[in-house]
């Protein structure tokens, strides 16, 4: 079965729960992964995704025409992590079961808040991601590949391609400046004028 | 910038804890680290997004907030739920009824000539070469019939279950292709057809070339869809939606695959019900939540419900072929 986001809304509108399936399917790994970068524990990034399709089924029959499904429940997902974590209470609970690094998870927070995520498309993220990432120097590619999504260290990295920790930071340094560039529709605004001397 | 590789080390979790608390703080100084910081942290993100989930990892997921909406939706009344049934036996009732009506008409018409049928039996696919030398393939449980003026004054075919066709160009005698209600019309191309009688939808799938879809009663329905783009038409509201789509999944059973994108699993069992010729006892409809991903070439009827059973959370039973009733497999 092949369905665009325009027949998944008008059969989610119906109550049909294939529909919400297609779209828990086609949207959960991506915002999984996302939050899980700014809240590092992965039950709290499970249930804060699932809290945003659960909302979605109950607004379902709210929904406008030209719903874009992924900016929807990002922004609630953001949302949740925003005013939920930021709760003290949980936020305590959160600290005493788990070590995480406070001021990180807080500044890691304030970037989260920063994105405007109204815009979000994320088949057109995924498509820039594949066609940079393509478009990579070969070696380049190849220290991303690992660094990125086999999450080693960049120690690790440099043993196994048989170059030197600094290489491999340059090599990040060029690949996520590049990355930047073209994601740049997808990044916050800058209130100042900000020169980039990289 | 000093601290950019700093920044980036942090970001790619390459820094020990004494020196992140520094790196940290640093950031906190200096508005120019931070929109660094931001950008390129949100970019590594969404870099994370890409990553594939294993399926199993989703079904797991997707457990959690199906048990949260099934117990808030107990609350609901039961009318509701047997109100639901009634519609579709009505609505099940009233396309025979229409269908039976269409055959008769039919016959009015076309009494004087013969008909040829070719026939895919379940279990099946079938290679077939018409009068005009067009080429059809004929997956499980299809019949093609064509009459005995085809290729001369005609090039009708009327179609029940699902057909690739390649079609031999002639501009003079187009090619119809009657499904129930819909009628597909092409001079030349290449195409799929999906109108298995217990099928709400008549699918139509263009690979190459042009082909045009008509309705057998209402004239003003009129569409056109371009290669790579798929029409699906519902038979009970005459509704046409027309999306784009992957020809490869959907014309692998001609190769004998069987590829599953976002199947709902009614359709899944439908499938493999064709392709093994078995029965399936649906004991839980817990199965038929479930979305089915997944891409088989030569694997056996066992093995798929292994997967299924593994990605799905369905389990099965298998009743053998015995003194010619068929293979049953109970699913829970």
């Amino acid at each position: 079965m092949f369905l665009n986001d325009q027949d998944l809304l008008w059969r989610l509108k119906r109550d049909d729960e294939i529909a919400f399936k297609v779209i828990f399917n086609k949207y959960y790994p991506q915002l999984y992964y996302f939050i899980l970068e700014f809240v590092p524990l992965k039950d709290i990034a499970e249930n804060i995704v699932q809290d945003s399709f659960f909302t979605l089924w109950n607004k379902r029959h709210e929904l406008t025409e030209n719903t874009n499904f992924g900016a929807y429940l990002f922004t609630l997902a953001k949302n949740n992590c925003l005013y939920r974590i930021r709760d003290m209470r949980y936020k305590k609970k959160l600290f005493a079961d788990f070590p995480i690094d406070n001021v990180e998870f807080q500044t890691n927070l304030d970037v989260l808040s920063s994105i405007d995520s109204s815009n979000y498309t994320f088949e057109e993220i995924e498509h820039i991601i594949q066609r940079t990432l393509n478009e990579l120097p070969p070696q380049c590619k190849k220290v991303f590949m690992l660094s990125r999504f086999e999450e080693k260290k960049n120690k690790e990295i440099a043993e196994e391609l048989n170059i030197s920790v600094k290489v491999v930071e340059k090599h990040i340094t060029k690949g996520l400046k590049i990355f930047r560039i073209a994601l740049k529709d997808y990044l916050p605004l800058v209130a100042y004028l900000f020169i980039e001397n990289i | 910038m000093n601290n950019l590789d700093d920044i980036l080390n942090l970001i790619t979790n390459n820094l020990a804890p004494d020196q992140k608390e520094e790196v940290l703080s640093s950031i906190k100084e200096d508005l120019e680290s931070e929109n660094l910081y931001r950008k390129a942290k949100i970019t590594w993100a969404l870099m994370a997004s890409t990553q594939k989930m294993p399926d199993y990892e989703i079904e797991k997921s997707y457990g959690n907030i199906h048990a949260r909406i099934s117990s808030q939706a107990n609350q609901r009344s039961i009318f509701f739920k047997y109100f639901k049934y009634a519609a579709v036996v009505f609505a099940m009732v009233g396309m025979s009824a229409t269908m039976f009506y269409m055959g008769r008409q039919n016959t009015g018409f076309t009494h004087a000539l013969k008909y040829t049928s070719v026939v895919a039996d379940k279990g099946q696919v079938s290679k077939v070469i018409l009068p005009d030398s067009s080429v059809v393939w004929l997956n499980s449980g299809t019949t093609l019939s064509y009459n005995s003026s085809y290729s001369q004054n005609n090039r009708d075919l009327s179609l029940s279950g699902e057909a690739f066709l390649e079609v031999r160009k002639n501009t003079q005698l187009p090619l119809v292709v009657t499904s129930g209600k819909l009628m597909v019309k092409v001079l030349g191309t290449r195409f799929d057809v999906k109108a298995y009688p217990d099928d709400k939808e008549i699918k139509v799938l263009l690979e190459s070339g042009k082909v045009e879809l008509l309705h057998t009663s209402d004239k003003s329905f009129r569409y056109k869809i371009d290669p790579g783009q798929m029409a699906s038409f519902d038979q009970q509201s005459n509704k046409m939606n027309i999306c784009t789509t992957n020809v490869q999944v959907f014309s692998g059973w001609k190769k004998g695959e069987l590829n599953f994108v976002d199947t709902p699993m009614s359709e899944v069992l439908k499938s493999l019900k064709r392709k093994f010729d078995v029965v399936f006892e649906v004991n839980s409809s817990k199965v038929y939540r479930s979305v089915f991903n997944a891409n088989f070439k030569n694997e056996s009827l066992k093995e798929i419900l292994d997967y299924i059973q593994y990605t799905c959370q369905i389990s099965y039973t298998i009743i053998p072929e015995k003194n010619g009733v068929k293979t049953k497999i109970i699913l829970n």
